[in-house]
């Protein structure tokens, strides 16, 4: 499937913001806003241009930026760790905080409130075994709020830094099997989730296109039909990565 | 005030200042380092190599932790040992004087024995400086041969390849790292270095490295005669304790030091531990060298808690190594009983985190094997006790084998169910161990 673009068309646009209170109607949150480069009668909009060479996704070290079809899109293996964030040339990835939605049937919910008791999310820390530790320091390298997890490792201590988000990545990439929950978090997500565009991934229609009252939101291909709308904006959004594809081609020779 | 003078910088020497310190608050520290870094992992270079981590971050401990322990940072290589007068001479011309000495000077890889080890493109993996200089070489180098039989020579490929070196690895035997692993295990790792786009070459032995008029690598020659063309020679082919300024000395020295079961050598407070010290080996009543770092942890401390007046013995314990090679987890604990030493073994030396403990058999040797796919565990047994494990793939087992082999726990109840191998010990061998550790 060939990669897709939201574009807006200037002169049809009246500047509304239905486009945005659509999308935070849909997904809690206005993915996208109406800045970004113009070309001509178009613009960009600032909201994930879906690159090809897809840094969020290169950035991530678990399964949590996945590309299907020509589109980007978070999973439920995100444990909120920042790397996409960091890695997006375009800033159009956030991180949230994650709410832990409890699908409760009504009677227990009715009982849950007569007896108020708050449902209990179990929290892990990372535990660490000393033994195991070489200090070679790739989980402290690794952890998006910058714990010098290895000083905890090498005396097997747990980390109970309070910048830890819990998201679990020095376990992950830890070469040796240091690092283990202390207690499995029962939501294994506990506190952050990246979010972004995913052109409404899982609905018939983007919102901000169907809604749009003129017509100015455009979902449109990257390929030829838009180098016939607009030159400059069909090199900002793909001639780069064409160019950039060529350049690795005809260097590197061996390699 | 005692002086504690340490000749090295590494997991033993820092483990052991550290510990002096803890005991002896007032005590004069001075770490001798013959590397202008503070400590490093150097298991860590292997992470390094394939980019896993930065060459900053792997440095361990910042210039600030020494100032804040009071530890005096010396760079400088150690040249002699004056034992009646009690000096330490550096190369330089600096001498420290010691109430107390440590010597931890670790070990470094052996040049191949062959015409061409000076050649500029031979490389190895056993300092930053050289793990820098492999990163910075593998930016234009076209072809990479690797030799070596065990985990340091497999991780500098991972790593030449990594960096798009197309890299060859040429192996004496027919199988990986023989010295521990069996045909389904080399067969399995075999798979993952191939995937990496590593070509293996079995029963390949170099007889010569060959060079160009600048005195660059150009290639090697083959024990068939035949030439091979490459610009890098990755060789590690095993370590050598750093003892030089210890011969001459009353210090006794072996293949490292000789050390008692306190970790103190021949001559009165005078003390080795980590990879250049010889220890007393239970299992195998040997004097033994262990190229591990919890090993030349465990023994730093003991080494630095006798240093500042306690009494403690060093119990060498069972050598344990969990290493990722090609994203394949292997661990390797106790006695393992490969092939060693068949035909005089001059060029297997033992590796860089590896035990001469994984290479002797037991005296009762038998064996338990199950597999279930790509996973497989290996048990060595000694009558009714386990005596070493190696477990490829996933690592469930790991911590309860570990623990059985450790405890010499008699795994008298087991042994049906290890006799009959195949995936269902796997459950009955956690099953046990859950009863009997944690009851």
């Amino acid at each position: 499937m060939t990669r897709e673009i939201l574009i807006r068309d200037l002169s049809k646009c009246v500047v509304c913001d239905v486009c945005t209170t659509v999308c935070k109607d849909r997904h809690g949150r206005a993915r996208m806003n109406l800045e970004g480069p113009r070309f001509g009668r178009y613009q960009l909009p600032n909201v994930c241009r879906n690159c090809p060479d897809t840094p969020c996704v290169t950035a991530c070290r678990l399964d949590g930026m996945k590309e299907r079809g020509g589109r980007t899109f978070v999973t439920d293996a995100c444990k909120g760790c920042n790397k996409c964030v960091e890695a997006c040339p375009f800033g159009v990835v956030t991180l949230l905080p994650k709410e832990h939605k409890k699908k409760e049937g009504f009677f227990a919910r009715v009982l849950g409130l007569a007896r108020s008791a708050e449902p209990k999310a179990i929290v892990g820390h990372v535990a660490s075994d000393a033994s195991r530790c070489v200090q070679c320091g790739v989980c402290g390298y690794n952890c998006p709020q910058g714990i010098q997890v290895r000083d905890y490792a090498r005396r097997g201590k747990t980390v109970n830094d309070p910048r830890c988000v819990r998201c679990g990545l020095c376990i992950e990439v830890c070469p040796r099997g240091t690092l283990r929950w202390d207690i499995a978090p029962e939501i294994p997500s506990p506190m952050f989730r990246a979010d972004k565009c995913n052109l409404c991934d899982g609905y018939a229609e983007s919102a901000c296109v169907k809604e749009c009252p003129t017509q100015a939101l455009l979902r449109i291909p990257a390929d030829e039909r838009l180098l016939n709308m607009n030159e400059a904006l069909y090199h900002e959004t793909v001639g780069k990565y064409l160019a950039a594809a060529d350049d690795r081609r005809h260097s590197g020779g061996v390699k | 005030m005692t002086r504690h003078v340490i000749i090295g910088n590494g997991a033993a020497g820092v483990t052991a200042a550290e510990e002096i310190r803890e005991r002896d608050p007032r005590g004069h520290v001075v770490v001798i380092s013959g590397e202008p870094y503070p400590m490093y992992s150097r298991p860590g270079l292997a992470y390094v190599v394939i980019d896993e981590v930065s060459d900053q971050q792997v440095i361990a401990r910042k210039p600030e932790w020494y100032s804040q322990e009071r530890i005096t940072l010396l760079f400088g290589k150690a040249a002699s040992i004056d034992i009646a007068a009690r000096y330490v001479h550096l190369e330089d011309g600096r001498a420290a004087h010691y109430d107390r000495l440590l010597i931890a000077s670790g070990a470094r890889a052996v040049p191949p024995p062959y015409p061409g080890a000076d050649l500029d493109g031979v490389l190895y993996l056993d300092t930053l400086d050289s793990a820098k200089q492999m990163l910075a070489k593998a930016k234009t180098a076209r072809r990479a041969v690797v030799i070596g039989g065990g985990i340091t020579a497999m991780e500098m490929a991972e790593g030449l390849a990594h960096h798009g070196v197309d890299t060859h690895y040429f192996v004496r035997k027919n199988t990986l790292w023989s010295t521990v692993f069996n045909e389904t295990e080399s067969k399995l790792l075999e798979q993952r270095i191939v995937g990496r786009g590593v070509t293996i070459h079995y029963n390949t032995e170099i007889t010569e490295i060959l060079g160009d008029a600048d005195g660059r690598v150009r290639g090697v020659r083959l024990n068939n005669g035949d030439d091979f063309r490459c610009d890098l020679v990755g060789a590690a082919i095993g370590v050598k304790p750093q003892i030089e300024f210890a011969r001459g000395t009353p210090i006794q020295v072996d293949r490292g030091i000789l050390v008692n079961d306190r970790l103190e050598t021949t001559v009165p407070d005078v003390y080795a531990a980590g990879d250049c010290a010889q220890v007393w080996d239970r299992w195998s009543q040997k004097h033994m060298l262990d190229v591990l770092w919890p090993t030349a942890i465990a023994a730093g401390r003991v080494a630095g808690a006798n240093m500042a007046g306690a009494h403690q013995t060093y119990m060498k314990g069972v050598p344990f190594n969990a290493c990722l090679l090609f994203g394949l987890h292997v661990t390797a604990i106790g006695q393992l009983g490969g092939g060693r030493g068949d035909d005089g073994e001059v060029l297997q030396h033992i590796d860089r985190g590896s035990s001469e403990v994984w290479a002797t058999r037991p005296q009762s040797y038998a064996s338990a094997w199950s597999q279930d796919g790509a996973n497989t565990v290996r048990l060595v047994l000694d009558g009714d006790r386990l005596a070493g494990a190696l477990i490829v793939g996933r690592q469930t087992l790991a911590d309860p084998l570990r623990d059985l082999i450790e405890h010499q726990t008699d795994i008298r109840p087991l042994l049906p169910h290890l006799r009959a191998g195949g995936a269902a010990m796997a459950e009955h061998i956690q099953q046990f161990w859950r009863n009997t550790i944690h009851s």
